[in-house]
């Protein structure tokens, strides 16, 4: 009869989380995959994914030309992205799907008309080629603003910025060619009389005189009155010359407009408020001294010397690219006089009542403007403005855009002005790493902004001095980032991502690398292809997941899963980018490839950790694997008696299967024994058994129970069990009963 | 917020288990007292007939840019090259300003109709509102009233112009124009071809409080 006494328990084990140390504790196991942890405490199999645009089913009424259901084409995922807009009002989903961005648009019933081309080679609201290869790069960066969601393609094209309604490439690129000065030296054909000297005139048009023929100098300026341009000079004690009539009086106001130069400079402001980089500066316009317009025959009128000023006119102001609104001009006061050579923002008008507008010009058409603001109006200068470069990386910090990881410098990171998403600062721009290596990630974070290499990390902070707005100091020498879209913070503010060699966190104060238990399984990471994992975090239960290739995978195809306090990990998903949506549903969103139960490989975007009955995946197993029980204690041998699995109810038919290893052989097991996934003792209502009505029929909240198998292992140094279904389980706990060497049998030893 | 799916996909043999079923239940019961735009696939509405009852002010409005095409010092403007001038040809009758018209519901209120627009040309016109084709004599500048009002006469070269008034209309359907024509005593002279009506806007504001 058997000896309780002679037995020892192993357990119970709570496994949920995973390690690939051979010295781990017991009551870790070796691998957790497709488990997700439930509100109660324990693991369940996950649900799912399904497909987030539902095909249409076959059939007469809705889909009467196939026989099987019908799914939007999808191409090659590179990148998913959900956000708010309007206030909140308004939520947007985007993807890039081949060389599409497409944005979610809801669904009709029947029709297959889900998304909206934003962008593609030849039918989106934005022409553009975008690079569709499974290169390895980052995955398209995604990145939301106050006026809208910045996007940056990988692959060499330019960054966009999209507002719900407005697609526009991110600020300019280029540079607007200068615009031509015309004044009184500019001489045409059409210049009549002496109008030329106040100011230029247009053809027909002129725009410092009436149409009436001038009879004397002091009728040239009827149209628009004196001109405002220029520096005077007053001359008391002017007289009038001798033998000329007069009656040699002091004429009063005589005055002398010195030589004068003015320049001008444009640019052009879009839809999003975003300003280009300024033009070269125009032609100088220039006149010579002039005397006041005193007759010096009558010197009883005194003279008005305002009316030798000069008024301008700027044309060829260079018409923006599509999406431009409004140009903004700025000018030089009078160079040959003033003390500064810097430009001025000219305002509507002359008085300056229009400071306030967004532009010069409020409009894309007009070519010609004709200045008459005095030196005096003139208050502010215009931004300096860099020309937006071709990036790879972007991040809202500090209230501003810092763009990084440009085509020419990798190592470079730029901020833009306060609230102006696609303007970048001129000579505000910094390269984290002294040596110019590549950025690899940003994030924001209190205060700043963190800055990774991939083996540096850095903090961006708001500088002392307008000589140096921003500082740039070194957080970690040696630990860097590989993956920019694997930064994701979780719920308690840590920071987590994928380095060089395994996962690493940040609390605000100090680093700490958090996958030393799973160093085994990172190594299967591609290195080559870590860049382009991809994490979010499930806010709901405070994971992060971050898909990464492994095992020479092109795509990846291994999510890490960590909770704040150790790894699992899941296999249900092949995914190139994944978002968490920023409203309250918080559904995990993912775009890649999965494949149904029926073998077919889909790309497409799914929604993870939900189910619905159109739609099966391939049929995956949940899995527990324990690490080598006993282990530590390997030494002494032991017999593995019975396996006791706490489970909860969650089949009335379904099984699980336990393999039983022995001695570090994991080649074959030495023994599977099955368990069922309810009680047999106490069966609950099924769905499709209960009858409604009868007493068997009866809500059940799911009960844990215990069951257990009898196994033999005897006399070995370690063991280990691996439980695993394809039916969904909920895992409480197990325990094992040991007997230490049961027989007398002389086993051999190492 | 729409799209909405099922936690769970219960199978048979499952246990009849209140969790399970409730959680699906809770992703649409969360949406209750939400419903809004999102609820609905875009363009699933082609027009808003309906505003909020609180509705004050419905302002609904037309318009049209032309380049004048003024080129530095040599030439210009002229109505030959940019397609969006609308040259009225040599009628004499009543004819619709392109792309100045609105065709709007509206309640028992008042329409407050804005009408600008650049004439560029030297022949006599005349320019007016128009709702439901009835020409407002009211809105009419040039030829009306020309013995008392010469200014108004739009002949000279170019000239900005604006009009407006304020007509009661019942609730209903209302189309609602600017029109133009050559006035007939200079007709004869007149090169239709040379004049156009250049960049123009055409609002509509209907008060309803």
């Amino acid at each position: 009869m058997p000896d309780e006494r002679n037995r020892n328990i192993v357990g119970p084990l709570f496994l949920r989380t995973q390690s690939d140390e051979i010295l781990a504790p017991e009551n870790v196991a070796e691998k957790i995959e497709n488990f997700e942890i439930t509100a109660a405490g324990t693991l369940r199999s996950v649900e799912g994914p399904l497909p987030f645009v539902p095909a249409i089913p076959p059939g007469p009424a809705s889909n009467s030309t196939t026989t099987s259901p019908t799914y939007p084409s999808y191409g090659t995922m590179h990148g998913i992205f959900h956000a708010k807009l309007d206030g909140g009002a308004r939520d947007v989903l985007l993807v890039h799907s081949g060389g599409d961005i497409l944005e979610f648009n809801g669904k009709a019933a029947g029709t297959l008309d889900t998304w909206t081309t934003l962008v593609s080679t030849s039918s989106g609201l934005l022409n553009r080629t975008l690079q569709d290869d499974s290169s390895p790069q980052f995955p398209c960066q995604f990145e939301s603003t106050p006026r809208g969601i910045i996007i940056v393609p990988q692959g060499g094209s330019e960054a966009l910025m999209y507002d719900g309604d407005i697609l526009l490439p991110l600020g300019y690129s280029g540079i607007p060619p200068a615009p031509q000065g015309l004044g009184p030296g500019s001489g045409t054909s059409n210049d009549s009389s002496s109008v030329n000297n106040t100011g230029y005139t247009v053809g027909y048009y002129r725009m410092n005189q009436s149409d009436q023929t001038p009879t004397s100098n002091l009728q040239r300026c009827n149209a628009f009155g004196d001109g405002r341009l220029g520096t005077l000079q007053t001359t008391p004690g002017m007289i009038a010359p001798s033998g000329t009539g007069g009656t040699a009086d002091e004429i009063p106001n005589a005055g002398t407009l010195l030589p004068g130069s003015y320049r001008c400079a444009v640019q052009w402001i879009n839809h999003f408020g975003d300003i280009s980089a300024q033009s070269p500066r125009s032609n100088p316009i220039t006149w010579e001294a002039e005397n006041s317009d005193v007759d010096p025959l009558v010197t009883t009128v005194p003279a008005r010397l305002t009316s030798v000023l000069k008024q301008v006119l700027w044309n060829s102001v260079p018409q923006g690219p599509d999406g431009t609104k409004g140009r903004i001009l700025s000018r030089t006061l009078d160079a040959r006089n003033a003390e500064t050579t810097d430009l001025f923002v000219l305002t509507g008008d002359y008085a300056g009542s229009t400071t306030g507008a967004f532009a010069t010009i409020p409009d894309n058409i007009t070519e010609m403007w004709a200045d008459n603001t005095a030196d005096g109006l003139l208050f502010n200068n215009p931004r300096e403005v860099l020309p937006m470069p071709k990036f790879r990386l972007c991040r809202v910090a500090m209230g501003r855009l810092w763009v990084a990881n440009t085509r020419s410098d990798p190592g470079i990171l730029i901020p833009s002005y306060p609230g102006m998403w696609g303007t970048l600062q001129k000579d505000a721009e910094i390269f984290p790493d002294a040596s110019g290596d590549e950025i690899t990630g940003l994030w924001r974070t209190s205060g700043g902004l963190l800055a990774f290499t991939a083996q540096s990390t850095y903090y961006i902070e708001p500088g002392y001095s307008g000589d140096q707005p921003f500082r740039s100091s070194t957080l970690h020498p040696s630990i860097g980032c590989v993956a920019p879209s694997s930064i994701a913070e979780m719920p308690n503010g840590l920071i987590v991502w994928l380095g060089r060699d395994g996962f690493y966190a940040y609390d605000g104060e100090k680093f700490a690398k958090i996958s030393d238990a799973i160093k085994e399984t990172t190594a299967r990471i591609i290195k080559g292809r870590a860049k382009q994992a991809t994490a979010a975090v499930d806010y709901d239960k405070g994971e992060y997941r971050c898909w990464v290739a492994v095992d020479g995978s092109v795509v990846n195809n291994l999510c890490f899963v960590f909770d704040g306090n150790g790894w699992r990990q899941r296999t249900d998903a092949n995914f190139a980018g994944v978002c968490t949506t920023r409203d309250h549903r918080r559904y995990m969103i993912g775009c890649g490839r999965i494949t149904d139960d029926a073998g077919t490989a889909r790309d497409g975007v799914w929604l993870l950790d939900h189910a619905v009955k159109s739609f099966s995946s391939q049929s995956r197993e949940s899995r527990i694997e324990t690490v080598w029980l006993a282990g530590t204690r390997s030494e002494s041998r032991k017999s593995a008696l019975t396996v006791k699995l706490w489970l909860r109810e969650t089949h009335t038919t379904g099984t699980l299967t336990v393999d039983v290893y022995r001695d570090w052989r994991k080649d074959s097991p030495e023994q599977t024994v099955t368990f069922e996934l309810d009680s047999p003792e106490d069966k609950p209502s099924a769905w499709d058994t209960a009858l409604l009505g009868s007493e068997e029929a009866y809500w059940v909240r799911r009960r844990p129970f215990w069951s257990r198998k009898d196994i033999s292992i005897p006399s070995c140094e370690t063991y280990k069990l691996i439980i695993r279904s394809s039916s969904p389980i909920e895992f409480v706990g197990m325990s094992i009963d040991e007997s230490p060497r049961p027989n007398a049998m002389r086993m051999p030893r190492g | 917020m729409a799209w909405k799916f099922p936690k769970r996909k219960i199978e048979s043999g499952e246990p009849t288990g209140v969790e399970d079923i409730n959680e699906n239940f809770a992703e649409y019961s969360q949406e209750s007292g939400s419903i809004n735009e999102h609820n609905f696939r875009s363009n699933a509405i082609s027009s808003r007939t309906e505003l909020a009852a609180t509705a004050g002010f419905v302002i609904t409005s037309a318009s049209q840019a032309v380049n004048p095409n003024i080129v530095n010092g040599s030439s210009g403007p002229d109505n030959s090259t940019d397609g969006n001038n609308d040259i009225p040809g040599t009628t004499n009758a009543w004819t619709p300003i392109d792309d100045l018209s609105i065709t709007l519901k509206t309640e028992d209120s008042p329409l407050w109709v804005l009408v600008s627009l650049q004439h560029f040309g030297s022949a006599d016109v005349s320019f007016a509102i128009s709702i439901d084709g009835y020409v407002l004599p009211e809105s009419i500048i040039g030829g009306v009233t020309y013995d008392n009002d010469p200014d108004s006469n739009p002949n000279s070269g170019e000239s900005p112009y604006v009009l407006d008034a304020v007509v009661p209309v019942i609730a209903g359907t209302h189309v609602v124009r600017a029109v133009v024509k050559f006035r007939s005593r200079v007709f004869s002279t007149a090169t239709g071809s040379l004049n156009a009506i250049q960049n123009r806007e055409l609002i509509v504001v209907e008060m309803r409080r």
